[in-house]
């Protein structure tokens, strides 16, 4: 099964780097709140997708408001007091208010997290499954009538699939961890009973300890897949692909191979290479942002904290330091910028970075020093370098997948061990091999 | 819900190692020792630049136990600081494995109950020294300039 990505928009400021790659992957995937703070802007980018046959979606992020609140609060000043007040992001706010209950009742109204005990009545969820559905299918169209440049597309904005509401189930010992599984189970069976014109994707967003229960994964997976749903999405918490136990890369292929056997699309939703290579094992696809988001946090990062993209090293297909990388050089060979196109990348960024000269390549590394900051960070070329490069090394990494059987890439990925394992312990680079080795255990 | 980790009391510590080393770059020559002077998206823990000619710089990192790690750091500063070398209390430096060090030149400095400093292991001059790092770093570590490279 060929894998497939879908890149996931984190801002607008992002919408550049998607409208020109487009063509390389699968579609879009949005956050509500995206959708809800740049409606026009928003739309607009769905119907691009549309018209190239791309896939767009858009991800109620429900989990959210089961989370501690403040994680998507922020302060403002009144006017008219010029007292700052706390309270519900504007966009967060919005989408409490267009899926109602218990969003509405329980976030805004009683201004605390929704809990399980939110969500015990049959129909209590049924509603709430309902109110996420109807928001996904006709938000955009909505968003289109009460634009007048827009009004006339309102038939084409429509997402690909819907995604059931979805909260996050915390590890076994944690509160509520049975509780939150329950939940989820009911939500799932009650979204896959609903009607629906687009397929209905499930979620499961899930502690990285439970991806070592094999007995619990396996359960959860059996349900959603009997739901009646069309699709799920795994979320492993905060699961680093590169860092991935052995086990877990087990029992994250017992899975794969679940699903696979019923014919049921199973997708990574923060994934990576890792993700990739299961394709071959029966994983529909994965996503992740751009540059960024291969694994993450269901806590949001600190407002304004935007991510450092580090440059993409395709030998190894994980992110490397560019101190790192050039300290590395002579150990692998690369010696002038022909020998780096051979050896590391020769993508149209790389070539254009270089300019034949391989010192430009700490270009993908430079800083600067932001007013009211002490400590440099990644300068926006920097950034936007190391962005158009991931993309193209992700492409070439779907292209080898897509292309290669499983021995090719197995030799393949041994034959990279083998290589950054023989070089000397002071190289950083040698240590990220580990990573590969690990990948390889699922083909 | 996850726990987020501190690493300051790592990080305290091994500022316990500062001093020393700074007292004993100073001994061995160096006008200008910078603690913290960064290096792209490191943080060379000490720098220290002999300004009598010749030239010479000095790039320690400092560790309290992972040595592993920090030969990766201190090879990293071999690309600008003409020797390079981690320092780490006595006690740790008997689990170190000398041969990575000698393999790449990095050297190892002990610290003492005393603050005192030895030298477990002389560095080599650096092979892997790109020259406008050193120069960049130097004009940095004279300007009492802390902040990052690559700019």
């Amino acid at each position: 099964m060929p894998s497939e990505l879908i890149v996931r928009l984190g801002s607008h400021a992002e919408k550049d780097y998607l409208l020109k790659t487009m063509g390389l992957f699968s579609g879009t995937v949005v956050g509500a709140n995206l959708l809800e703070s740049t409606p026009g802007a928003t739309v607009s980018l769905a119907f691009r997708f549309a018209k190239e046959n791309k896939s767009f979606l858009v991800d109620p992020m429900t989990y959210l408001f089961a989370i501690d609140l403040d994680f998507i609060s922020s302060e403002t000043i009144e006017r008219s007091t010029g007292r700052s007040k706390k309270g519900l992001k504007k966009s967060f706010k919005k989408i409490c208010e267009r899926l109602g209950d218990p969003f509405e009742s329980v976030v805004l109204t009683k201004r605390r997290s929704i809990t399980p005990a939110d969500l015990t009545t049959d129909a209590a969820i049924e509603e709430m499954c309902t109110t996420v559905l109807e928001y996904q299918m006709e938000r955009m169209r909505e968003i289109c009538d009460d634009d007048p440049q827009l009004k006339d597309f309102s038939d084409r904005a429509s997402p690909s699939a819907v995604f059931s509401p979805y909260f996050y189930i915390p590890a076994d010992k944690a509160a509520g961890s049975q509780q939150w599984e329950d939940v989820n189970m009911r939500i799932v069976g009650s979204f896959g009973a609903l009607q629906s014109t687009v397929p209905k994707h499930a979620v499961l967003c899930i502690d990285r300890r439970i991806l070592k229960d094999k007995v619990r994964m396996r359960g959860l997976l059996t349900t959603v897949i009997d739901s009646g749903c069309d699709a799920c999405w795994l979320w492993i918490n905060a699961l680093r692909e590169d860092d991935i136990r052995e086990e877990e890369v087990n029992n994250l292929d017992l899975l794969v191979r679940q699903a696979s056997a019923r014919n049921f699309p199973l997708w990574n939703m923060h994934g990576g290479f890792l993700s990739c290579l299961l394709s071959k094992r029966g994983m529909a696809g994965f996503s992740h942002g751009i540059g960024y988001g291969e694994s993450k946090d269901v806590l949001p990062v600190a407002p304004g904290a935007l991510p450092t993209v580090a440059y993409h090293y395709n030998p190894l297909h994980v992110r490397a330091s560019v101190p790192d990388i050039i300290r590395a050089f002579s150990s692998i060979g690369v010696t002038d910028a022909k020998s780096f196109h051979e050896i590391v990348c020769n993508c149209t960024i790389c070539k254009g970075v270089l300019k034949g000269n391989l010192r430009n390549f700490e270009k993908f590394g430079e800083l600067i020093l932001k007013p009211g900051n002490d400590r440099k960070s990644q300068t926006a070329e920097a950034g936007k370098l190391c962005r158009f490069h991931f993309l193209l090394a992700r492409k070439k990494e779907l292209d080898l997948v897509n292309s290669s059987s499983i021995p090719e890439l197995k030799l393949l990925l041994e034959e990279t061990v083998a290589e950054y394992e023989a070089l000397d312990q002071q190289i950083a680079l040698r240590s990220k091999a580990a990573a590969i080795k690990m990948w390889a255990k699922c083909l | 819900m996850p726990k987020i980790k501190s690493s300051i009391p790592t990080r305290k510590l091994e500022r316990e190692l500062a001093e020393p080393v700074i007292r004993y770059l100073r001994e061995i020559g160096c006008q200008v020792v910078v603690p913290e002077l960064r290096f792209f998206d490191r943080g060379v823990d000490i720098y220290g630049v002999k300004q009598s000619r010749p030239r010479r710089t000095y790039a320690v990192e400092l560790k309290l136990v992972k040595w592993q790690r920090a030969i990766q750091q201190a090879a990293v500063y071999q690309l600008c600081a003409d020797y390079s070398f981690i320092a780490l209390p006595i006690k740790s430096a008997l689990n170190v494995d000398l041969v990575p060090f000698k393999n790449c030149g990095v050297g190892v400095l002990t610290v003492r109950e005393d603050g005192s400093v030895g030298r477990l292991l002389d560095a080599e001059r650096s092979v892997e020294r790109r020259q406008h790092y050193v120069e960049a770093m130097t004009k940095h570590a004279e300007m009492g300039d802390r902040s990052c490279l690559a700019s």
